[in-house]
Parts: structure tokens; C-alpha cells; sequence
């Protein structure tokens, strides 16, 4: 399997090729996750995803119980640009079943 | 005379312009001039004038110019004045109509300033010398100071325009007399005046007349005659205006020619001076009000244009035709250096420019087969034609040099930047190391990684025994691979040499047998990639719960083709591939996919269970995409194909796929309604052998009896939905088919359907009803019957 997969992947790089049109899971810095089709991507990890769920995680502190609230903001995109210097790690999808 | 003719003006103008500062347009106009007329050789006036010219023009001056000045209008300083310039400031004064017209003039170009304010722009003070010379050559040091001084009035920059662009084609001649006029005229008065009187003692008391009213103006007229006959305009607005500045070179032409040719100078000025110019003192004095009006109102008009003319042409011939050359040159050397440049690197460069348009010309539009070979000759094009119009319009002569020159150095561009890319390092003699160069377009590499060229490889050793565990990873390294060697097919496929032909050179056949070996080794290296080949594994158990289409390979085995078929970019592989695969393999691949029919991811379990209405949205796009992808290139594939060929297929459908299962499906119906079309298109055609129709029906009587039970869920949803097209189309292809009892099964089969739809259109809008019926009536049609019997 190692030498299928020669061809293709060279470089740490290459296995995002692998799931170019695929839908990925992409985790940025300052609490945000995006889960969408990856349609193109370069050495910086910029990527153009389409048809993105953004999840953003903010945590308040209440201001008289001094709990931690958090919040989780979904919104979805159609077609997004991520600028890659956000990117922490991008994965295929978390498998659900 | 004169006198009199300046105090008609001086009133009209009052007149006509009642609001402008009468005083003070006075001054500026002419407060200056007066000035420095006053300290000029008054005391040759006699001589030159006689006393009779003198003593008629004394008071004139000081009357008229005076009276006018507003409220500093003072007899005795008028008298003074008058008096202490008698005659020489008659010379240019008195000899008035340059005056005379000016101030009307000057009227006519108040309403011009009035109606449109254009502020003064700076024209060019080199010519302004020229034309006042008659009015300010007794003392020109003064002129410049003053005209400095005050803002220029549009009529003094029109006189220097004029000046200007009279000066333009008789340039050798204008400025000199511009430039000497005053240091020539200054020092030496009396030698103008002695010619003069000597001449006019020669010819009498007959001379004295007409010189003083034409002399100085008539020279300048007959000069300007003579000096600028190109010029065709220009000069007649200068009768029109009949104002001083052209005469500059006057005097000063006068005394030289005339000095050199005394009769004839005199003989010949003085008519004319009498008829040009009296014309239009004359004119002005006799015009009535109205005319007189329209006259200024002329000249304003005039004046307009060519302030206007001026702005347009302020900057014309700022460049030199040198300039303008030099300008090109730099632009094609760039040019083709950029050219030189896509050269040195191959056609990939040229690739890179407009890599989506040739992507897209490769696949859609006829094949541009040398994409890069028309820029080669670009350059070289441009320069011809350049070349050919340069030479023809702008240098009549000298231009073909200019030209060529310039055509060699661009060969000479080229050659440098052909030359450039052969030593990227240089390697000094006695140095331990060596310089490599680098520039945009060849950056020096800082790693020099062997790429191993593993996208073509031979799948010889790949197609390892057993069978490959088609895991998620697996396909999509696959499919990976197979897009590079597709891509690198695509490429090579531009890259194509000419073919060769007859009598072409050996070097041209042999590098275009090398490309077709390139090709033929990437067609089987990307076939083997797709893995049709690979054996096909037992028939598993159809696991009826729904899966989506990412976890169709994760688990189970399947047939490694079918697992990329899965990913939507193995769907969109499809027409790419197939436009390089050849008539086998494409028999191949279909026969791949129709065996798999029941287990293609968009057929799998692409129907609806009880109680649902839709489905899941991705399998919905896959098979949307599956449509749109993979069906036309097999349709078209089984368009071109024998009734032997659809045989075959359908009876491996029949055979090895769960019909039962496919025809609920979109794709499934697709297919089978694909070859049976086919195959009635051929049975039209009638090109079929009996043995072959036989075996047809044979064939179809085993679909219809697989077909049948599933007649009444055929259709995916409710019939409200509509989406069930492909439904009706299916059953029409099936209805065509069938003999007259299978007819009747399917009618039996589907009534409730047709019946459904048509009530439920009545109550739809007029336009989806009638979409509805059309629908409905392609199988009603197909077995004789229609929508309408139905009432």
C-alpha cells in the first residue's frame, strides 16, 4: 500500500491533495472549525472551501458569577477563502458513524 | 485721421461695454505702450513724416487717447504728452488703424472674456518679442518689463499665438527678425530714417503720402505674403484683423530690402498698403451699428476658436519623432525580451500566461495545435508592419534607416535573451566556486530534488495479485494519480509537434514519433490507473441500509474502479478520461460500469424507502453530478454502438444486476433507457439481421419480465413532486419496444400512475399541467396513444 501511495504523496502536503473535492475539517486558530468541500489549496495552506459550516467557540466569564460561559456560533458559507497562517490542522471529516 | 478714428472707437467701446472698467482697461492696454513711446527720436518725425503729417496729427493723440482715461483726464497733461511725442509715436499711433482695430478688437474679445472666463495661459514668452515690434521697437527694453507686469489680455496671447504659429514654418526667418528687430532698430534710427527720406526725397512728395498710412503696415502685409504663403487660415484672419503683430519683421525688412532695392521695395508698397489697408479702417468707419457688431462678434468668434486651437495644440510635438522611436524600441525590446523569455522555458511558459484558456480551447474548442508558435512571430510581425507604415507616413526618408536599426537591435534583444538562459553560471577562472544567476523567471534553485517521474510509471508492477483493499486512502491516492496522469497527457497533448508531413524533415518526424510514444506510454500507464481491469469480486450481499457515498469504500471490498467512480471527482474523471481512451477501453470501461450497475454508489440505494419523500441531499448531488459527468460521455459512447454491442450490455444487466433494484433508480432507469432507444434506432434504421433482432427480443422479453412487478415503483415520489421525467421516458422507450401484449402489461402496470397525473394536473397551473401531460403523453405516444383520450 505504501508504494500506491508513492505516486501521490511525496511530501506531508500531498495527503491534502488526497481530499482535494473532498469535504475536510479544518481547525483555526481562535476557537473557529470549518467543515467544508476543499476546492483548492496552496503551500500556505490558504484554501478556497466550498459549501463551509463555521463554528466559532467564544467563552464569557459572567461578570457577577464568574462562570464560564460558552458559546458556540454556527453559520454556514457557501464559498470561503481561508488564509492559511490561521490554519492549526486539517483533517478529513471526523467520522460520525 | 486717425484721431478721428480713435475717438469712434474709444465711444463704441465705451458704449458697448459700460460695465467693464473703461479706465483701467485703457491703461493696460495701452498706459505702457504710451510710455515708452514718449522718449523715441521725435525730432526726425519731420523728416520723415513732413510737417503737414505732423501738424494733422498732433492733437489727435492727445484729444482722443485722453479722453477716455477716465477720471485722471487732465487737458494739460494731455496737451504735454501730445505734444512731446509728435510724430514718431505718430509713426506706429497715428499711422493707426493697428490701433483703431485693436480697440474694437479688444471689445470683441471683452465679450469673449465675459461669456467664458478662460484665465490666460502661459504661451510661451520666447515669441513674444515679435509681435509688438512696430509699437514697442522704440523701446523694446521697456515692452517686456511691462507686458511682464501686467497680466497678459487675451488679445496679446492671441497676437503671440498667431505669432507663434506664423513663426512655426518659417522658422529661420521670423525669429531672427524678432530677435534683431530691437537691437537693430534701437541703436540705429536714423539710418531707418534716412532711407526712408532719401528715398522719399527721390520719389517725390507723391511718396510722402501713402507711406505714412501704409508704409510700415503694407511691408509687413507684403512680407507676410511672401514669408508664409503655406500658410493658408491663419492668414486670413490676419486681413481680417489687420493688427500689428506681423509686423515686427516690417520695418526691419523694409530697410533692408528697400536699402538694397529702393525703387522697387517703394513702388510696390505703397499700393498695396493703400488697398489692404484701408480695407478695414475703412470697412470699420463705414459699417453701420449692426454690422459693426456682428463684425466684432466675428472676431470674437475667432478669437475663441483659436484659444481653443491653442489649448488643443499646447502640447503637440512635445515629442520628437526621435522620441517616439525611442519609446517603440524600448517597448518591443521588453516585449521581446518577455518572448525571448517564454522561449528559453518551453512552452509551459506560454502555458502559464492563459493556462485556463488553452485548458478550455483543448477540451471544448477545435485544437489549437502550436499555442505558443504565433507569439514567436509576434514580434517580428509587429515590426514589419510597423516598419511599412513608419517608412510610408512619418519618414519619408530617413525613416527606413530608423527602422532597420531599430529592427536590428530587437534581433539583437532576442539574441541576448536566447543566449542568457545557456550559462546560468559562471564559473571565474581560478575561483573555487561558481556564480549562478538568477533572474524572475529562472530563479536559482535553492533545492534540487530529483523527481522521480512515478505518475507514468508502468502499472506493470502494480497490478499485484490478489486483490487490493480499495480503502478510503487507496482511491484517493488513486484518483490522485490518475489526475496526474492525465493532467501530464493533457500537456503533452499541447504540446504537440506539428505532424508530420510528406516530405517533412527527419528531425520533425522523429521528434513527433517520439511524442506519440510519450502519449501511448501515458494512455497505458492512466489505464492501468483506473484499474478497470483489476478482476471483479464476487458478488457481495446489497446491504439495503443507505450508506453515503464516502462510506461506500470504507469498509467493504468493492472493485477499485467502482470505489473511484464513488468520489466526485472519479465522476468528473470520466469525460476526461474517455476522450483518451480508445474504443476498447471505453467498451471496457461501460461494461465495468453496467456490471456494477447496482452497486454505483448513485444507484445503490438511490430509492426511496416507504414514507420518505426526498433524498438525502448528498446522495442527491452525487447523482445529479453523475448525470451531468459520467452519463453523456456513455451515452454518447452507446450512441455510435451496434445493436450487437446493446445486446450484450443488456443482457449482462439482465444477467448479473439486480434489476428489480435499478429500475426504482434515476440512473439505473437512465441506462437501461439508453440502450433501448439504441436499440429501436437501429431497428428503424433497419440495418438489423434477423438473427440479431431475435436475440433483441429475446433479450428485452427478459428485461420486461424483470422490469414488470416493479412497474407500480417505478416512479420516486409522489406525483406531486413531478422529477419523474426519466420515469416516462423509460416507459416510452420500454413501450416502443414491446409487442402489442407487453403494451398492454405496461399500460396495465403504470395506469394508476397515469391516471394520478393527469387528475392531479388539472389542478396544477397551466404551465406545469401541461409539462405534467407532455410527460405523461411520451409513453402514451410510444404506444399509440394520448393523454387526450383520457379526457
Amino acid at each position: 500500500m505504501a508504494s500506491e501511495e508513492e505516486s501521490a504523496v511525496k511530501e506531508p502536503l500531498d495527503l491534502i491533495r488526497l481530499s482535494l473535492d473532498e469535504r475536510i475539517y479544518v481547525k483555526l486558530r481562535s476557537d473557529r472549525e470549518l467543515r467544508g468541500k476543499l476546492h483548492a489549496y496552496d503551500q500556505h495552506l490558504n484554501m478556497i472551501l466550498g459549501d463551509v459550516e463555521e463554528i466559532v467557540t467564544t467563552v464569557e466569564i459572567d461578570d457577577e458569577t464568574y462562570e464560564e460561559i460558552v458559546r458556540t456560533t454556527r453559520r454556514t458559507v457557501p464559498f470561503l477563502f481561508v488564509r492559511g497562517d490561521g490554519v492549526i490542522l486539517v483533517s478529513p471529516p471526523l467520522r460520525t458513524a | 485721421m486717425a484721431f478721428f478714428v480713435n475717438d469712434v472707437f474709444a465711444n463704441l467701446s465705451s458704449n458697448r461695454n459700460l460695465n467693464e472698467d473703461e479706465a483701467l482697461d485703457f491703461e493696460e492696454t495701452y498706459d505702457g505702450l504710451g510710455d515708452n513711446l514718449e522718449e523715441d527720436d521725435d525730432d526726425l518725425n519731420a523728416a520723415t513724416f513732413g510737417e503737414a503729417a505732423l501738424a494733422g496729427l498732433k492733437p489727435g493723440p492727445g484729444a482722443s487717447n485722453f479722453d477716455f482715461s477716465g477720471p485722471s483726464n487732465q487737458p494739460r497733461n494731455g496737451q504735454q504728452r501730445g505734444q512731446e511725442q509728435p510724430a514718431a509715436r505718430a509713426a506706429p499711433r497715428a499711422v493707426s488703424p493697428p490701433k483703431a482695430v485693436a480697440h474694437p478688437v479688444r471689445t470683441g474679445y471683452e465679450k469673449y472674456k465675459q461669456a467664458d472666463p478662460l484665465p490666460n495661459l502661459g504661451v510661451p514668452l520666447r515669441v513674444s518679442p515679435s509681435p509688438f515690434p512696430v509699437r514697442s521697437a522704440p523701446a523694446p527694453q521697456a515692452e517686456p518689463s511691462s507686458r511682464a507686469r501686467k497680466m497678459m489680455s487675451l488679445e496679446e496671447v492671441e497676437e503671440s499665438m498667431r505669432a507663434r504659429k506664423a513663426a512655426t514654418p518659417t522658422a529661420s526667418s521670423v525669429p531672427t527678425a524678432s530677435s534683431m528687430a530691437p537691437s537693430h532698430l534701437q541703436p540705429m534710427p536714423p539710418t531707418f530714417s534716412d532711407q526712408h527720406s532719401a528715398q522719399h526725397v527721390g520719389t517725390g512728395a507723391q511718396a510722402l503720402e501713402p507711406f505714412p498710412f501704409g508704409g510700415v503696415h503694407v511691408q509687413p502685409r507684403y512680407a507676410q505674403n511672401q514669408g508664409f504663403p503655406p500658410q493658408g487660415p491663419p492668414r486670413d484672419d490676419i486681413h481680417h484683423y489687420n493688427q500689428p503683430p506681423y509686423e515686427p519683421p516690417g520695418p526691419m525688412q523694409f530697410s533692408a530690402q528697400q536699402s538694397q532695392l529702393p525703387g522697387h521695395g517703394r513702388l510696390q508698397g505703397p499700393p498695396h498698403g493703400s488697398m489692404q489697408n484701408g480695407q478695414l479702417p475703412g470697412q470699420l468707419l463705414n459699417l453701420s451699428d449692426a454690422e459693426r457688431a456682428a463684425y466684432l462678434e466675428g472676431e470674437a468668434n475667432r478669437a475663441k476658436r483659436h484659444h481653443k486651437m491653442m489649448l488643443l495644440t499646447r502640447f503637440d510635438g512635445l515629442m520628437t519623432p526621435q522620441d517616439k522611436n525611442f519609446i517603440t524600441r524600448i517597448q518591443l525590446q521588453s516585449l521581446l525580451t518577455a518572448t525571448g523569455g517564454l522561449e528559453e522555458q518551453g512552452p509551459e511558459a506560454a502555458l502559464a500566461e492563459d493556462f485556463y484558456y488553452q485548458v478550455y480551447l483543448q477540451i471544448r474548442g477545435p485544437p489549437r495545435q502550436y499555442p505558443h508558435q504565433p507569439l514567436n512571430h509576434f514580434a517580428q510581425t509587429y515590426l514589419h508592419q510597423t516598419a511599412g507604415r513608419a517608412a510610408n507616413r512619418r519618414y519619408p526618408r530617413g525613416g527606413d534607416n530608423l527602422v532597420r536599426r531599430m529592427e536590428q537591435q530587437v534581433q539583437r534583444a532576442v539574441e541576448a535573451a536566447r543566449l542568457k538562459p545557456k550559462n546560468k553560471q559562471l564559473i571565474v577562472e581560478g575561483s573555487l566556486g561558481k556564480i549562478s544567476f538568477s533572474n524572475a523567471k529562472t530563479p536559482k534553485p535553492l533545492l534540487n530534488i530529483k523527481r522521480t517521474d512515478g505518475e507514468i510509471r508502468p502499472s506493470g508492477s502494480k497490478a499485484k495479485a490478489g486483490n487490493v483493499l480499495a480503502d478510503r486512502r487507496t482511491v484517493l491516492s488513486d484518483l490522485e494519480t490518475i489526475y496526474g496522469t492525465l493532467m501530464a497527457m493533457e500537456d503533452l497533448e499541447r504540446q504537440a509537434p506539428p505532424p508530420p508531413r510528406e516530405g517533412g524533415s527527419a528531425d520533425e518526424i522523429e521528434s513527433h514519433m517520439r511524442w506519440r510514444a510519450r502519449i501511448q506510454e501515458c494512455s497505458e500507464a492512466l489505464w492501468s490507473q483506473l484499474k478497470v481491469l483489476e478482476p471483479i469480486m464476487p458478488k457481495y450481499v446489497i446491504v439495503a441500509s443507505r450508506k453515503l457515498s464516502a462510506d461506500l469504500c470504507s469498509s467493504q471490498t468493492r472493485h477499485p474502479f467502482i470505489s473511484i467512480l464513488a468520489h466526485a471527482k472519479g465522476k468528473k474523471l470520466i469525460p476526461r478520461v474517455f476522450r483518451q481512451l480508445d474504443e476498447q477501453q471505453r467498451l471496457t470501461t461501460l461494461t465495468m460500469i453496467v456490471v456494477h450497475l447496482d452497486v454505483l454508489d448513485v444507484t445503490r440505494s438511490a430509492y426511496l424507502h416507504a414514507g420518505e419523500v426526498s433524498l438525502p441531499k448528498d446522495l442527491n448531488d452525487s447523482i445529479e453530478l453523475f448525470d451531468l459527468a459520467v452519463m453523456p460521455s456513455l451515452f454518447m459512447f452507446v450512441d455510435d454502438s451496434a445493436l450487437g454491442l446493446i445486446i450484450g450490455l443488456l443482457s449482462l444487466i439482465v444477467d448479473r444486476v439486480n434489476v428489480p433494484a435499478i429500475v426504482r433508480t434515476k440512473i439505473g432507469v437512465k441506462f437501461l433507457t439508453i440502450f433501448i432507444s439504441r436499440a429501436e434506432v437501429i431497428k428503424s434504421a433497419g440495418h438489423t439481421s434477423e438473427d440479431e433482432w431475435s436475440q433483441w427480443t429475446e433479450t428485452y422479453d427478459r428485461l420486461f419480465d424483470n422490469v414488470e412487478p416493479q412497474l407500480p415503483f417505478l416512479f420516486p415520489n409522489p406525483i406531486n413532486a413531478g422529477e419523474d421525467v426519466h420515469v416516462w421516458q423509460f416507459l416510452a422507450s420500454m413501450g416502443s419496444a414491446a409487442n402489442p401484449e407487453q403494451q398492454q402489461r405496461l399500460v396495465i402496470g403504470v395506469k394508476d400512475r397515469v391516471m394520478d397525473t393527469v387528475s392531479a394536473a388539472k389542478n396544477l397551473p397551466e404551465e406545469i399541467s401541461r409539462s405534467r401531460l407532455a410527460d405523461v403523453n411520451l409513453f402514451m405516444k410510444a404506444i399509440g396513444l394520448d393523454v387526450d383520450l383520457l379526457g
